[in-house]
């Protein structure tokens, strides 16, 4: 456990050297967000809709998505890629701890710190402006669990997206598709309630809404059943993690150092 | 003369080859961007057709607006995307250094060594075809002035574009480690996914004449709609050329003078 701390302050520390991207990045993050409130605000004024929801449901659903979205941030493809094309994967795969249990701890480090100093605040403020309400105790638990099964999801999908690196030797592009499908079958960009019916059906075979959406429905307590949503997500992740051990026993057989 | 085009023919074979060293990378990085600006395009298109338009600017009339950002940022960023955001790592692993004894003018040297970069062909195919898409759906006519006006407000917001990576790029020199100016860019050009009239006047007026993003998207696809809509007349689209050669111009002179002013890293 102390060897894992270890890998989490390593990224958390990774990250606190550079101030002034600390700084613009609490910018770039408070812009954005109060951007979307206000494209939602314009959207929302239109008469044409009649839509129930009101603002304070959307910028709640913007302010929990930006925070799950940074808490699950996760570039595992981008990190595998870049330790098979510089060759320190050798090194990675002598040390006592696995490879995977290295990049997740690393990847905690820097999502912390970019919750903490970048996300958080502007956050904070949403909340307050808008009155948003917490959700009640179980709710809240509920919510936090199914959170923590959604960053799973996101990192076993990156993870074996990653691991293409064995056999292509690059993978720059698997941020593209992670971000394409996060977008459109994970309902980050807009809500699913305003995605026409068969679009939103395509998405429930999916497991790209279990990683941010569903649990944001619980936050809301707007998920119709919270127990099913988590079923759901352990179920896919128990299918991505045998998916996974497919695409390893594969990769090993196919690493080449290239020098490094 | 014609040396310089042979040479840029070469440098531009050289740098196609590159990108084709991996071809099934290449393949599957085509279609994960398709994928990814498709995504985009898709939920655009999906928010504002729910609630019928936005701000008096109809699906169609806002995708034609993100198709303008999309393949003006694949001109600019095909020639100016690596030469900038890879200065930083170029200056402190001392290839800066090495670019600097080349015969040429050391700004077109990066251009050419490290722009041209073909994965932004990806960009540019999707943008056309959702730009011919919703220019057939809004029913503008492909008569000839329609085409240039078109041709030439594209070839505007690409300087721009490019005007933008090189003036981010200028704050390289002297970050050498991390250059967060481009995250702020990347972040500002969320703006321009729909018509900027939707935020208050100062803001538009920042995103005319401040930091003219706005002639990126905004402006030429009101002149080409002839919509009102914003504090400015629909007609200032037409400087946008005018104000891409001047955010180019300005961006070069700058990046310039900041070279004069270089102190190598030392590697």
């Amino acid at each position: 456990m102390k060897t894992l701390l270890e890998f989490v302050k390593a990224g958390f520390k990774q990250r606190i050297i550079y101030r002034s991207s600390t700084l613009w990045g609490l910018v770039a993050s408070t812009l954005t967000l109060f951007l979307q409130i206000r494209l939602w605000q314009v959207l929302l004024s239109s008469a044409i809709l009649q839509d129930d929801r009101t603002l304070t449901d959307m910028v709640a659903f913007l302010v929990i998505n930006a925070l799950l979205a940074s808490l699950t941030r996760c570039d595992a493809a981008g990190t595998l890629a870049s330790l098979i094309g510089d060759g320190s994967i050798s090194c990675s795969l002598t040390r006592p701890i696995s490879l995977k249990k290295q990049v997740v701890c690393e990847q905690i480090g820097v999502n912390l710190h970019f919750v903490l100093f970048t996300v958080l605040l502007p956050a904070a403020v949403a909340i307050v402006i808008y009155g948003i309400q917490l959700p009640d105790v179980s709710y809240g638990l509920l919510f936090a669990f199914s959170a923590l099964l959604g960053a799973v999801i996101l990192f076993e999908i990156q993870y074996i997206l990653g691991m293409v690196a064995f056999f292509l030797t690059t993978v720059w592009f698997a941020s593209f598709y992670v971000s394409g499908f996060m977008k459109l079958f994970g309902a980050t960009a807009i809500p699913l309630w305003y995605y026409p019916d068969w679009l939103a059906n395509v998405c429930y075979c999916l497991p790209f809404r279990y990683i941010t959406y569903e649990p944001i429905l619980i936050f809301l307590e707007d998920a119709p059943n919270p127990l099913q949503t988590i079923g759901i997500q352990l179920l896919w992740i128990g299918a991505l993690l045998f998916l996974e051990q497919l695409v390893w026993r594969r990769a090993e057989r196919k690493l080449v150092v290239q020098g490094g | 003369m014609k040396k310089k085009l042979l040479l840029y023919g070469t440098f531009l074979r050289l740098r196609i080859l590159m990108n084709f060293q991996y071809p099934t990378s290449y393949w599957l990085g085509f279609v994960g961007q398709i994928i990814s600006y498709g995504a985009t395009f898709c939920t655009i298109f999906i928010a504002v057709s729910s609630f019928g338009s936005l701000n008096g600017w109809t699906a169609d009339e806002v995708l034609l607006l993100y198709a303008f950002e999309l393949i003006s940022y694949a001109i600019g960023a095909f020639f100016c995307f690596h030469p900038s955001t890879g200065l930083a790592n170029n200056i402190r692993s001392g290839a800066f250094d090495a670019s600097l004894t080349k015969p040429m003018n050391p700004f077109l040297f990066q251009i050419l060594n490290y722009g041209q970069d073909a994965a932004y062909f990806s960009h540019f195919t999707l943008s056309l075809c959702v730009m011919i898409f919703a220019l057939v759906r809004i029913g503008i006519t492909p008569a000839l002035g329609n085409i240039v006006a078109i041709i030439l407000f594209i070839l505007g917001a690409s300087a721009i574009q490019g005007g933008f990576l090189v003036l981010c790029s200028v704050f390289s020199f002297k970050m050498v480690n991390e250059n967060p100016i481009f995250t702020l860019f990347f972040e500002s050009k969320n703006f321009l996914k729909y018509p900027i009239s939707i935020y208050g006047s100062g803001l538009q007026v920042l995103l005319t004449f401040v930091l003219p993003l706005g002639f990126i998207n905004f402006y030429p696809s009101q002149c080409l709609l002839s919509k009102e809509s914003g504090v400015f007349h629909y007609q200032l689209g037409i400087i946008t050329p005018l104000v891409g050669v001047a955010v180019f111009v300005v961006a070069y002179l700058l990046w310039m003078w900041r070279l004069r002013h270089y102190n190598s890293s030392g590697s």
